[in-house]
């Protein structure tokens, strides 16, 4: 104890110069509590209470709210068995995922809706034990892989089905959270796999490829998204042709076209940085293998090239699910537009944006850490910095 | 393609202008003319648009309490949003027929020219250079609005002249923030103004007392300081002066050179206000169409009077459009008590009363 008090004293009031910081830090965390506990202590959440279906889902009718438990119910299990079957976690890591679903369950259930989140839940666990029971053989695990893999790939027709199907609601009336997770999916859906083409193009010999992908770069690269996003809602109706009702596409397709190529051009230029990386060396054996074109980039130099900037992948990748919240400007109503008008609906309201804000940076950092955490895993399980 | 059409003429005009003014040739400038004729009869009027697709596509705000707000059902509510509905029962004969498209102040008159929407009511100020400079129409006034300018009531300040040197809160991009500008440049006053995109942080700089004023419509500033929470000293803390700093007639908007459906939203807008003149409610309109109690009335409703014909004002929709919008939303008073009485506006002794009661709400005849 008494050694303690020693380290403490040492550490904290040692010299003049540690002093001074001591006391600097106590006064700035004295004033940080202090502002934090007097938010807790005048905060009021109605206003998130009576819009929780607003946040979630925006304008979607009532009628077809049913629509969206079928998509969270196959998300659910392909998530869960995708963390089984290869983020191999461990207790700490399944704590905390039990953890972030329960405060997000706790905040958003209702008393007319708990059968579907239990539901939900339920399918949850029901994944992760028969994955880990799959897990037990390895033919089976693999066979589980390929049928996983597969389902992810079908995973956006599949919730386009589910909301499209038999007369559903409007694009334009899709919002809330579930409008920000669509927009990202599809951003990074299409994005990545165009980002890695620009890229190979940019990085290619022959001339006219080469300039045709740096000039499209260059160009999406060059203006803001808010720029971009307004050029898609009142000029691109003008340029695209009058059949087939193309120039009458919904501002939601038009959105997701805009963050598709957007996200492209960001990846193209970090994926570009990890093509560089790749030594001569590689290129040169795989010629001497007689591999074609095709072959050499897939089996070779991708695999490396991308290994190599997994971190700043999916850093661009948490970007662009941020950027989704610019949408507002085309008049949607994603999960961060409904935290900002809420408060303005009843006069009992006025003054409860920090309240409303509140919850949607909580659900805004849910995703981003799980992506930050994802791309941990994977470096992880790809040995970089260790290999 | 329209454009490139309408290009393309443009240029064979300028062309044949050229052309003439080398020698003239008469016959192939009124072939042109006739052309130009041709392509404007061929552009379809918004109201076509609105029949043919079966729903209006209107531009709303979607955070202003009373006028327009997203509620917790998802669906919008406010006073311009009836608005909304009324056009919407009066065209298609269903007010549920409405396709909102919430806009920001930035955003509302280019959505409205690029035909992203039909029809603009956003609490919108008519003024001489939106309707001149911008591609769009004012139809009529549905609630008269004057900017005001709100203070703490220990501040000492009684008008606006003792305001030099003080920090005033606005929202940005909009007519108030000019307003502002031309008050006190004119009396020679110095003032910091601090903008805001919304409301909400504004209120929360007021509170913190960043700013010593808060200017916005008056309709605005009266429901804020009804609702001022206790903790910042309540409504009584605040005043609103009594000088009102520029007029704000609010109304909706449609493009420009689309008469057909101008006039229809124009001659909704004067049938619920002569709806309450002759003492016509949602409640009893059936009735009163049933059995008009006077001719006038039977015109209002496109019902025959006594047997005899229906007058039909040819808007080119069904001559009972008046009826349908109020059956849908009620007449002018029921829309008012129902979004802006709850907000503490009172409307006897306001701009807001009917011109019987002293007021501007004047419809002209249907006749």
């Amino acid at each position: 104890m008494q050694n303690f008090y020693k380290w403490g004293f040492e550490t904290f009031f040692g010299s003049v110069f540690n002093t001074i910081i001591t006391l600097l830090s106590l006064i700035i965390l004295f004033f940080f509590i202090n502002s934090i506990l007097g938010f807790i202590s005048t905060s009021e959440w109605k206003v998130v209470e009576v819009n929780r279906r607003l946040l979630l889902i925006g304008r979607m009718p009532p009628e077809h709210e049913y629509r969206v438990w079928p998509i969270l119910w196959v998300a659910s299990y392909l998530i869960m068995a995708s963390i089984k079957t290869w983020g191999s976690p461990s207790y700490k890591d399944l704590l905390f995922i039990a953890l972030g679903i329960t405060i997000v369950c706790v905040i958003f259930t209702t008393s007319s809706t708990y059968l579907w989140v239990l539901t939900s839940l339920l399918i949850c666990i029901f994944s992760y034990v028969i994955t880990s029971f799959i897990g037990k053989s390895t033919t089976a695990n693999n066979k589980n892989k390929k049928i996983l893999i597969l389902l992810w790939i079908l995973l956006l027709p599949i919730i386009f089905t589910i909301l499209l199907i038999g007369d559903g609601p409007k694009p334009t009336l899709w919002g809330g959270f579930l409008l920000n997770i669509i927009l990202a999916c599809i951003a990074i859906g299409f994005g990545f796999p165009l980002g890695i083409l620009f890229a190979i193009g940019r990085a290619s010999t022959l001339p006219a490829i080469k300039i045709v992908c740096t000039i499209y770069i260059e160009t999406i690269r060059g203006a803001p998204l808010v720029a971009w996003l307004l050029l898609a809602w009142f000029v691109l109706p003008k340029f695209l042709p009058q059949f087939w009702g193309i120039n009458e596409v919904s501002v939601v397709v038009r959105a997701m076209i805009i963050l598709s190529a957007f996200t492209s051009a960001y990846t193209a230029e970090v994926i570009r940085g990890g093509l560089q990386s790749i030594p001569k060396g590689q290129i040169e054996a795989a010629d001497s293998l007689n591999l074609g074109y095709a072959n050499k980039m897939i089996l070779i130099v991708l695999p490396q090239a991308i290994r190599v900037v997994i971190p700043a992948l999916i850093s661009t990748f948490i970007g662009v699910f941020k950027d989704t919240s610019l949408v507002f400007i085309l008049a949607l109503t994603d999960l961060l537009q409904v935290g900002r008008i809420i408060p303005e609906q009843d006069p009992e309201f006025f003054g409860r944006q920090l309240e409303a804000l509140c919850v949607v940076a909580f659900l805004f950092w849910i995703i981003s850490i799980s992506l930050s955490n994802l791309s941990k895993k994977v470096e992880k399980s790809l040995g970089i910095g260790i290999r | 393609m329209k454009t490139f059409r309408f290009m393309f003429i443009l240029l064979s005009v300028m062309s044949i202008g050229l052309f003439s003014a080398c020698g003239s040739d008469a016959e192939t400038i009124t072939e042109t003319v006739e052309v130009i004729k041709e392509v404007e009869v061929e552009k379809p009027s918004t109201l076509q648009t609105v029949i043919n697709r079966g729903t209006l596509k209107c531009g709303v705000n979607d955070n202003l309490t009373g006028f327009g707000v997203l509620t917790a059902a998802g669906t919008f509510e406010g006073f311009d949003v009836d608005y909304c509905k009324a056009v919407a029962a009066a065209i298609l004969g269903d007010a549920s027929k409405v396709e909102y498209v919430p806009l920001t102040a930035s955003a509302r008159f280019e959505a409205l020219g690029a035909g992203e929407i039909d029809l603009l009511i956003r609490n919108t100020t008519w003024t001489a250079s939106r309707d001149r400079d911008l591609a769009n129409d004012f139809t009529a006034t549905t609630f008269y609005d004057g900017q005001g300018m709100m203070v703490y009531a220990d501040s000492g300040y009684q008008t606006i002249e003792d305001m030099d040197g003080a920090t005033v809160c606005v929202l940005q991009g909009t007519t108030t923030e000019l307003n502002l500008d031309d008050r006190f440049t004119s009396a020679g006053l110095n003032y910091t103004p601090l903008t805001f995109e919304t409301n909400d942080p504004l209120q929360a700089a007021f509170e913190e007392k960043r700013c010593d004023g808060w200017t916005t419509d008056k309709s605005g500033l009266a429901s804020k300081r009804a609702e001022f929470p206790d903790s910042a000293g309540g409504p009584a803390a605040l005043t609103v002066l009594a000088e009102t700093l520029s007029k704000e007639p609010l109304g909706p908007l449609t493009r420009d050179n689309d008469s057909e459906f101008y006039d229809v939203v124009q001659w909704v807008v004067f049938g619920l206000i002569q709806a309450e003149e002759s003492g016509i409610t949602s409640g009893n309109v059936a009735a009163m169409a049933a059995n008009p109690s006077d001719p006038g009335m039977a015109r209002l409703l496109g019902v025959p009077f006594s047997g005899g014909e229906v007058a039909d004002f040819q808007f080119g929709v069904d001559p009972k459009f008046i009826q349908n919008a109020i059956a849908a939303v009620g007449n002018y008073g029921e829309i008012y008590e129902r979004h802006l009485t709850p907000l503490g506006l009172t409307r006897s002794g306001s701009l807001n009363a009917q011109w019987t009661d002293g007021g501007l709400i004047y419809a002209p005849p249907f006749r």
